[in-house]
């Protein structure tokens, strides 16, 4: 309980591994050599600095901050809808950009612009669908009616999506929706990290500053408004950062699946299910994931792995081995 | 009923979910008194729960009105009402396994601003609240992992840390074997003695009567309200329930058997 506990310290060891993992990455490329960039080179080779500097470390910076915001977005989902199993996928995010993104792909000229803009568009209407899909509903609780109306979304944006790509050309349209939909980091400049900092520095502010009372909005609605806190108000507060967060991450670098569900369950792991702690430690394993993966999709063949498709290879085989290890009857 | 002063004070209390939709409670009136222990009893849907939200200000009554300590519940604030009031929900939610003192530790919050953390101060009231209820061996313990009897009083503890005036607390003792329920009772009385006004709802009235006042809801109205002796009679509760019961007195105190 006390600050000065164990698990509080093994937030300080993820932090030490985030940051061994940022240097190691920047060091990890295919030039010169195939897998490594010794460091004289960055002495030595104006291209490999160059190089470092405009194309790897934006897409570092990128990785480490995409990793914080899935996966304390997924953390945020899980607590206040009290449920374990819960990411974006849910409350229509990822399937209302998955939409705006092939709907600009295929008719608004596929520029990297209209197509970001429209994936984070449509990841918030979708969001604004679903809550006011789930203020109309009659029937459970507000976090029953909230995943009901968001299913029903996210189903309604994948049968559109699924129209576009019906009628999307399939030699010049198809393959940038299936790319986009598999995520990614390639095209990932500067300018791209500092456009979402507006929207992701305040969203996990935001996140972090009430990380203790998500503890509270875990609980019963009446429990939590008999402890002074605004369930609905609150909730919608860290829903609406969880969201803008997600779709700003989502609109650069496509779906990344897996990294918001499965996160936060090896946390809890780590550094036990206090948000106090849970949450950063998400943060920081979040960043690690995102940024080995995304290593590996840069280094691995001379060709690029799509991001989305090692999130989800990785992220399943740790969600299956966590399965395989759960207590019974306890979710950590 | 020690106090000349209410500690709560319904009048012509009446609440439904909407228009159209039917009157869970109708017309009660009602003065619970500081220091004292009240259960509301009542078959299943007769709008126990319902008067216990209302008491919390969760829900708002559609006519009549309610005063806690002779304020109008509206003219409080959130904050100020989570201070005076502690609520042990019926079925208490939890999905994640905090641990039995991170989640005490909780009924905290309304001493906290919204983005501050727990003090080493609050940090000892929490574990002061834990000790007080017998549940320092089991603190560091996921609270997933406690029996029923433990995980009540860790729900009580956590009401306790809010340090309320008044505790409202939703069938605290169904579910529980016997050993537990006495465990729970005792320190229901012992707060009561501490001077904290308890109000609880349950189905058996062999439990509702160490209180200092059984109120008896019937279809969201009033039936009876008194002392447990005078309340718990085979005419009262035969009207309440519908059923033929017997009410024998042994050591002064009223034990309700049912016939078949």
């Amino acid at each position: 309980m006390s600050e000065r506990n164990p698990r509080s310290r093994r937030l300080w060891w993820l932090l030490g591994a985030v940051l061994l993992c940022l240097a190691g990455s920047v060091l990890l490329g295919r030039y010169p050599g195939p897998f490594l960039t010794p460091l004289s080179a960055l002495r030595d080779d104006r291209l490999a600095l160059d190089l470092i500097l405009n194309l790897r470390l934006p897409r570092i910076a990128a990785a480490f901050l995409f990793g914080m915001v899935l996966s304390a977005s997924g953390a945020v989902f899980q607590m206040i809808f009290r449920n374990p199993l819960v990411d974006s996928g849910f409350l229509g995010v990822s399937q209302g950009a998955a939409f705006g993104a092939s709907l600009a792909i295929v008719f608004g000229g596929g520029a990297a612009w209209a197509v970001q803009g429209s994936a984070a568009g449509f990841a918030v209407l979708g969001l604004a669908a679903s809550y006011t899909l789930a203020r109309r509903i009659r029937l459970g609780d507000w976090v029953l009616r909230l995943v009901l109306a968001g299913i029903a979304v996210s189903a309604l944006f994948s049968s559109a999506t699924g129209a576009i790509k019906y009628v999307a050309d399939p030699n010049r349209h198809l393959p940038d929706i299936t790319f986009w939909m598999l995520g990614g980091l390639w095209g990932i400049t500067w300018k791209d990290v500092v456009q979402v900092l507006p929207v992701i520095v305040p969203c996990l502010v935001i996140i972090y500053g009430l990380r203790w009372r998500l503890n509270i909005l875990s609980l019963r609605d009446e429990t939590a408004f008999s402890l002074g806190v605004a369930p609905g108000r609150e909730r919608l507060i860290l829903l609406i950062a969880a969201v803008a967060s997600t779709a700003a991450a989502v609109s650069k670098a496509g779906q990344v699946a897996w990294v918001g569900l499965i996160v936060p369950h090896i946390a809890r792991r780590i550094v036990g299910s206090d948000a106090q702690r849970a949450l950063p430690a998400s943060m920081l394993i979040g960043s690690v994931f995102v940024l080995l993966c995304d290593d590996l999709a840069r280094t691995a063949l001379s060709g690029e792995i799509p991001l989305g498709i090692l999130t989800s290879f990785f992220g399943t085989i740790l969600f299956l081995v966590l399965l395989l290890k759960r207590k019974l009857g306890s979710w950590r | 009923m020690t106090s000349a002063r209410p500690m709560i004070a319904l009048a012509g209390l009446s609440f439904s979910y909407g228009s159209g939709h039917p009157f869970v409670l109708q017309e009660i009136s009602l003065e619970i008194a500081a220091g004292t222990v009240t259960a509301l009893l009542g078959p299943n849907g007769s709008g126990k729960t319902t008067l216990l939200n209302i008491v919390l200000g969760w829900l708002v009554p559609s006519r009549g009105h309610i005063e806690i300590l002779g304020n109008a519940e509206d003219i409080r604030s959130r904050k100020e009402l989570s201070r005076l009031i502690g609520l042990v929900p019926q079925d208490e939610q939890m999905t994640f396994e905090l641990s039995v003192a991170e989640y005490v530790l909780l009924g905290r919050a309304p001493y906290l601003a919204l983005l501050e953390k727990p003090s080493e101060d609050d940090r000892c009231l929490a574990l002061r609240a834990l000790d007080s209820l017998g549940l320092s061996d089991v603190r560091e313990r996921p609270i997933t992992t406690l029996s029923g009897g433990e995980r009540q009083l860790a729900v009580i503890a956590r009401a306790l840390v809010q340090e309320p005036q008044i505790l409202l607390l939703d069938e605290p003792m169904s579910h529980l074997d016997i050993a537990n329920t006495q465990r729970i009772l005792k320190v229901l009385t012992e707060l009561r003695e501490k001077g904290k006004t308890i109000v609880f709802t349950t189905h058996d009235p062999n439990i509702a009567e160490v209180a200092d006042m059984v109120v008896l809801l019937k279809k969201g109205r009033l039936q009876a309200a008194g002392a447990a002796t005078a309340t718990l009679t085979a005419e009262n509760l035969g009207a309440t329930y519908g059923v033929r019961v017997e009410v024998v007195t042994i050591d002064g105190r009223p034990v309700v058997l049912t016939r078949v």
